[in-house]
């Protein structure tokens, strides 16, 4: 009779909550949205107060046998159902409030069919919560179950009926796709540079590139194949595990080995702390590439599902009881962990950030069971479920930006907060064994450990007498006991421990953005790599890049920012030398002519633009670039304990230069500088002078295409500088290009062939030396003219979220 | 006329003026020098301020409670008097020993700031006179001075204190003494500081002379050092033969504080305290005498200071000895050698003719195996069960670690330290690494090399098999290189040359802080896990040890190669 009402009451909550849906549907979007929810909170209410209300009697099953069912198959197939209908009615609660990925698809195939299931099982459902018989009695938890079996019911058809299936692999599939034109270009490269190869040792150089090109390939399917299915495991793993109830293990397999201890840092403890350590970084790499609402989900999922089966000793009738309530800090962190999530509590959550974490590690460390503490027991179960939860997920919350990183502040109301923990828990201490001490109360408390001498007696006997000072006050007949030195201390040791576990933390975060920008920053690489193959179309990458221009050195849109700096230093620069051109570089100071020529022998990297030297491009070929560029400093920085022998030949090793050639140019400079009586003396006795010709030789020893000079003639002997002049011109006349910049504009106008002068980071003027002696005007004239009537602004740079400059013209720039 | 003498100030209100004038000028220039010096730049964030600030304390702290600690071992164990108190002389030998280190690092920093600092030339065309200067830098090397003493002196003084049950005036008197014995050290090293530059200049200029004199006081102390281990008899056997030992120490202490009278006494005027006196007594006429001589030393090093050293100053600022030119008749030949093997050479010729880089190095490799000689000389012959054997080895291990770890701080500002040179390692078209890793090879040779012989001298005592002294010189040698690499990639990652484009000498180079911090914990917790594999399974310990520091020095040497990869570029 009863099982037909439960039946009924199930089958009528469903078809409500059905024609409610697809009424609300009908109506509107925001209807149905509203609906959703009321929902969720409605089977949330049901299955909280039927769970709350007492314990599942299949919980009392040992070793799959129990008085509900004489079969063992049953007995088994009953726990995996209340299981199951933990994890399903978890995913319906939070439907109504989260619009993330895969959820439709866990409600169609997991929380849909269980809830059929359990429908059907109706009468076996009653019997398996409730106990034997349960299904032929009225009871109020009865009829609570049957409502959320009837809520979970409709819920989950109106859902499967309203949702379509949408694929959701647009962006994985973009993904796959330009992994694949990736792979093309590498492939293609490869072959093309397979055939250029005729030589012995370049056939062999070859064969070692197939091998490797091979197992990378191999590797990145393997990886591409993990990415691709790898969240999909840990979401359902994460569904199921969460909200695996604490008795589960003893229920099916019953009490482990009486080895198995988890004591002492044997091997069960260690492979227990060891995934304590390991399972926030799997939760924190699953999730960390995940939107911010699909994030929130998964942790809250996590919180609720682990308070579920946490909770399962901690049912309406234990908060009665003062001395059975939460109050040891990782026991409230249960509560508190899904309370900040849902309710965005920033001051609660920090106060756990620092507090919690550190105390469920040194309990994990030391667990207070006794020697008889049993891997599969229910208790050491919820014992490490409660831990992991305090120990890791509020570095969690933080790790993937549900809250910030504390400040200060933050670390001062912790602190108030714990104070305030503190004291109240004292209270309650003294209280609870000052009233069992008068037999007023069944048992003592202990909140967290600082009434007994359980903490004491582990760090030794020192402790024990600090604990032994004590400060005792009768009110109305009761003692209340307090060790004032001992809980003071206590508290102040607490708190330099938060203010160390902070600095642990920052270390953390700081390796965890490391390591995230080094990926950035590979891929970043790697692109510029398959840019680079794809230009080459087949050529060997040490080729230049556009050999068009192997006499050349060219600017384009050129861009240089420092750092976070709020200008830019260059803003789009072009240029163009040819080789055969001695080209003088002009500008205030602070213009930007060093850091162009910076940016050009590779001192500093490019931030937008490109920059070619002799064909080869500066970015993406440098040490191809450098091989044809000399460059002398504006300062005579050298190694100062070498010979200027030995420091030369140090560059000319490093270029590569032939010991003939070698022995053939050093000679020729050393007699042209005059340095024969001082070559082989340590550098740092040499005057300015001295060192400013090293450098030059320095520049000169390869035989470099491209001479770049950076205010070379300062401090130099007139002798020198003729010299250094001559020089000048002789390279260009062989050829070559001499890029160099100046303050002496009587020297430029004498050597160069064309001039460019720049002003604030803009190139404002490029000019041959002819046209401006044909326009009647002096070179100091016409830069004096130029510079002063040049109305351009530094650009300013304003960063992108993704951190690339985004530039903001403030004055375009005009060249009279 | 009369009205030139009514504007003419009196002399008094006219020193005062000056002095007034001269402090506001002293001040800047002093500050100038002091931050330069000392790391002041956590100040400009409040946060940091509390960091720094609770860190030192609890340094502080910390130093000061172990030592109390200490003390009250001596004392509880009745090891050098009977009575429960710190025998006076025990605490004479401990301070004579801090005093003397104390002094010769203060030698060091006053001869470097006074005559070596590349600011010296700068400071001079500030306009303020050149005494003024002069006192500046002796102020700032004061200053400095007075902070090191406060964090390794004071402790001492303050456990004394708190073990001799000293009333708090002690406290206050002692930190009196502290500053007093600053300022003496100041004025005498300001004095002695003549000839030590002198000999810095002739071994500067005679490269040979130096080597000579450095190859003989390391064959010397070795020679003395072995001889004296060798000293130490086969069975030590404390417990039975105390007695005997207990008065051989009492004729030591006696005879050091017959030696050393004017230590005896300072010590006495900064304690109050004397042999055989148990009450804090500072106004005795004995201390009275000894605060007039240490006075009048002071005025008078100060005198001489001022007559000799300033110009001295003067000269050396305005006339550096390096720019002399030396002519070398012979002529070199040009080599080629590969890229890589090049950085090495040319390296190691710079680390060769730069005489602080070779002689820690050197004295590291030199010191290594000797101490590790002595250690296990002492263990092997005391009568150990087994768990001392295996805290034997690990304390073998921590010494090891500890010095070699300690000689790659010097790595953790070798590329700062190139100034303005460091662009020559971006211009040249080789990959980074090249001459980077060039500049690292030498120290990692001649550590590598004297980990070797101390593991050798382990195996010898400890009695390991040839696989397992492998294995453990494997894993030392890993652990080693890990933390060269690791301390090379925080200068690479972090740059100060700035830092060294002004003083060239910066005593607290962030990198080389962290490099230090970084070396110690390595040391202690490689040690403490060895120690704890020991107990647990002491056949599979060391090749436990070897698989953890290859782990290591596979991620070391990935984020070494892999951050010059990524960021040298802009550093």
């Amino acid at each position: 009779m009863f099982q037909v009402i439960y039946y009924l009451i199930g089958l009528v909550v469903a078809g409500g909550v059905l024609a409610l849906g697809l009424f609300l549907n009908k109506k509107s979007n925001r209807a149905i949205n509203i609906g959703f929810k009321l929902f969720s909170l409605l089977l949330a209410a049901f299955f909280i107060v039927r769970y709350m209300l007492g314990p599942d009697a299949i919980a009392e099953t040992f070793k799959l046998e129990n008085t509900i069912f004489d079969n063992k198959v049953l007995n088994f197939l009953a726990i995996i159902l209340v299981w199951f209908t933990y994890s399903s009615n978890l995913l319906l609660e939070l439907y109504g409030f989260f619009k993330v990925k895969r959820l439709n698809g866990f409600i169609k195939f997991i929380a849909f069919p269980i809830a059929v299931l359990n429908f059907m099982l109706t009468s076996f459902n009653l019997s398996v919560i409730l106990g034997s018989g349960a299904s032929g009695v009225f009871s109020l938890r009865a009829i609570i179950f049957a409502i959320e079996i009837g809520l979970a019911l409709g819920y989950s058809v109106l859902i499967f009926v309203l949702t379509t299936r949408k694929r959701e692999k647009k962006e994985v599939e973009a993904t796959d796709n330009q992994e694949q034109v990736n792979f093309e270009i590498e492939k293609k490269y490869q072959k093309i540079r397979k055939q250029a190869a005729t030589n012995f040792s370049g056939k062999v150089k070859n064969l070692f590139s197939d091998i490797w090109f091979g197992l990378t390939v191999a590797f990145r399917a393997v990886v591409r194949f993990i990415k691709k299915y790898w969240f999909n495991v840990f979401a359902v793993l994460a569904i199921f595990i969460s909200t695996m109830p604490s008795y589960i293990m003893q229920s099916i397999f019953g009490y482990a080995h009486q080895v198995y201890k988890l004591l002492d840092f044997e091997i069960p403890h260690r492979i227990i702390l060891y995934a304590g350590l390991l399972l926030p970084f799997i939760i924190h790499y699953s999730l960390r590439s995940k939107d911010y609402n699909e994030r929130k989900f998964y942790l809250m999922f996590i919180c609720l599902g682990t308070l579920l089966s946490y909770s399962f000793t901690k049912k309406f009738d234990a908060f009665l009881d003062p001395t059975s309530w939460p109050l040891h800090l990782c026991n409230t962190a249960m509560y508190i962990m899904p309370l900040v999530l849902i309710f965005n509590m920033k001051r609660l959550f920090y106060f756990t950030y620092f507090i919690n974490v550190l105390g469920a590690f040194f309990a994990m460390l030391m667990p207070n069971y006794s020697s008889a503490s049993n891997l599969f027991s229910q208790s050491i179960l919820n014992f490490y479920i409660n831990h992991y939860i305090a120990f890791f997920m509020p570095i969690l919350f933080v790790s993937l930006e549900m809250f910030t990183r504390p400040k200060l502040k933050q670390f001062i109301y912790s602190m108030m907060f714990f104070a305030g923990y503190f004291v109240a828990v004292i209270f309650i201490n003294a209280l609870f064994t000052g009233l069992f001490e008068a037999g007023l109360a069944s048992q003592t408390t202990d909140y967290f450990f600082v009434n007994s001498d359980f903490i004491a007696d582990k760090l030794g006997e020192w402790a024990e007498r600090l604990r032994d000072i004590t400060a005792s006050f009768s009110v109305n007949g009761i003692t209340l006991t307090f060790y004032p030195v001992y809980q003071v201390l206590f508290f102040l040791a607490y708190v330099l421990l938060g203010l160390g576990v902070w600095f642990v933390y920052e270390q953390g975060y700081q390796i965890a953005n490391s390591v995230a920008d080094m990926s950035v920053r590979k891929q970043k690489i790697k692109l510029e790599q398959l840019a680079l193959m794809t230009k080459m179309n087949g050529r060997s990458l040490n080729e230049p890049m556009n050999p068009e221009n192997k006499n050349k050195l060219i600017l384009r849109d050129f861009t240089k920012r420092y750092g976070n700096s709020e200008v830019l230093a260059v803003d789009k620069a072009n240029l163009e030398v040819k080789g055969g051109e001695v080209f003088g570089f002009l500008g205030p100071n602070g213009a930007g002519k060093s850091t162009i020529i910076k940016t050009i022998v590779g001192i500093q990297p490019i931030t937008s633009g490109e920059i070619e030297v002799c064909g080869y491009d500066v970015n993406s070929q440098p040490v191809e670039a450098k091989r044809c560029i000399g460059f002398v400093p504006d300062h005579y920085a050298l190694y100062e304990k070498l010979t200027g022998r030995e420091y030369i030949n140090y560059i000319a090793d490093l270029y590569g230069v032939p010991e003939k050639e070698r022995n053939e140019r050093i000679d020729g400079f050393v007699k042209r500088f005059e340095l024969e009586g001082a070559f082989d003396n340590q550098m740092k006795t040499y005057s300015h002078g001295m060192k400013q010709k090293i450098a030059i030789m320095a520049a000169l020893v390869h035989d470099p295409k491209v001479w770049i000079l950076d205010e070379p003639l300062t401090g130099l002997d007139p002798n020198s500088i003729y010299q250094v002049k001559k020089c000048m011109e002789d390279r260009a006349k062989e050829g070559y290009i001499v890029f160099f910049s100046s303050h002496i504009i009587d020297v430029v106008e004498k050597i160069c062939t064309r001039i460019a002068i720049i002003k604030k980071g803009h190139i404002i003027v490029t000019k041959s030396v002819k046209d401006i002696e044909k326009s009647g005007v002096s070179l100091e004239e016409f830069y004096m003219n130029t510079i002063n009537n040049a109305d351009v602004e530094a650009k300013k740079a304003v960063p992108e979220e993704n951190g690339e400059p985004k530039e903001e013209n403030k004055k375009s720039k005009k060249a009279k | 006329m009369e009205k030139q003498k009514e504007k003419k100030p009196n002399g008094f209100k006219n020193f005062f003026k000056s002095l007034g004038n001269n402090f506001k000028l002293l001040n800047p220039l002093v500050m100038m020098q002091l931050k330069d010096k000392v790391d002041f730049s956590y100040l400009k964030s409040r946060k940091k301020t509390i960091f720094k600030t609770v860190f030192s304390v609890a340094t502080f702290v910390l130093i000061t409670a172990l030592i109390y600690l200490l003390f009250n071992i001596v004392v509880g164990l009745g090891l050098f008097s009977f009575l429960q108190v710190l025998n006076f002389r025990v605490y004479l030998v401990l301070m004579t020993i801090l005093f003397g280190l104390s002094f010769l690092s203060c030698l060091v920093n006053v001869t470097k700031t006074l005559y070596f600092a590349k600011d010296n030339p700068v400071l001079l065309t500030l306009p303020v006179t050149n005494g003024m200067i002069f006192s500046s830098k002796l102020i700032v090397c004061f200053v400095y001075e007075l902070l090191k003493n406060v964090t390794y002196i004071l402790p001492f003084f303050i456990a004394y204190g708190l073990v001799m049950k000293l009333p708090v005036w002690f406290y206050l008197w002692a930190i009196l003494s502290l500053i007093f014995f600053t300022i003496i050290i100041v004025a005498v090293c300001g004095l002695l500081s003549i000839p030590a530059m002198l000999v810095a200049i002739l071994f500067k200029k005679n490269r040979v002379l130096e080597i000579i004199t450095v190859i003989a006081v390391i064959v010397g102390g070795s020679y003395l050092v072995i001889k004296t281990i060798s000293m130490i008899p086969e069975n030590i056997d404390l417990v039975r033969d105390w007695g005997k030992i207990y008065w051989e120490i009492q004729d030591f202490l006696i005879n050091f504080e017959n030696n050393t009278i004017i230590i005896n006494y300072m010590l006495q005027l900064f304690t109050g305290m004397s042999y055989g006196s148990y009450i804090f007594t500072p106004f005795s006429t004995r201390n009275l005498l000894t605060f007039v001589n240490c006075f009048a030393t002071i005025v008078g090093c100060l005198v001489f200071v001022y007559l000799l050293s300033k110009p001295l100053f003067l000269k050396m600022a305005s006339n550096p000895f390096e720019y002399r030119k030396k002519v070398i008749k012979h002529f070199g030949k040009n080599r080629k050698m590969r890229p890589f093997s090049s950085a090495v050479v040319r390296n190691s010729q710079i680390i060769f003719r730069t005489s602080n880089l070779i002689y820690s190095v050197l004295a590291t490799a030199v010191i290594l195996p000797i101490a590790i000689f002595l250690q296990n000389k002492i263990i092997a012959a005391m009568d150990t069960r087994i768990l001392g054997n295996y805290m034997g080895i690990a304390f073998n291990i921590l010494i090891i670690l500890l010095m070699t770890l300690s000689s790659n701080v010097a790595i953790a500002s070798t590329f700062s330290k190139e100034g303005n040179s460091a662009y020559l390692n971006k211009v040249n078209p080789v990959k980074y690494v090249v001459p980077l890793t060039g500049k690292i090879v030498l120290n990692a040779i001649i550590c590598v090399a004297s980990i070797i012989a101390s593991v050798v001298m382990i195996t010898i005592f400890a009695k390991l098999t040839v696989m397992q002294t492998i294995l453990l010189a494997l894993a030392l040698i890993m652990l080693y290189l890990a933390h060269l690499l690791w301390s090379a990639e925080i200068d690479i990652m972090n740059p100060q040359n700035r830092l060294y484009q002004t003083t060239g000498d910066v005593h607290k180079n962030p990198n080389e802080n962290k490099s230090t911090i970084i070396a110690f914990i390595l040391s202690a917790v490689f040690a403490f896990v060895c120690f704890l594999l020991m107990r647990e399974n002491v056949n599979v310990v060391y090749l436990k040890m070897f698989f953890i520091s290859l782990i290591l020095l596979g991620v070391r040497t990935y984020l070494y190669l892999t951050k010059i990869k990524l960021y040298y570029k802009e550093k």
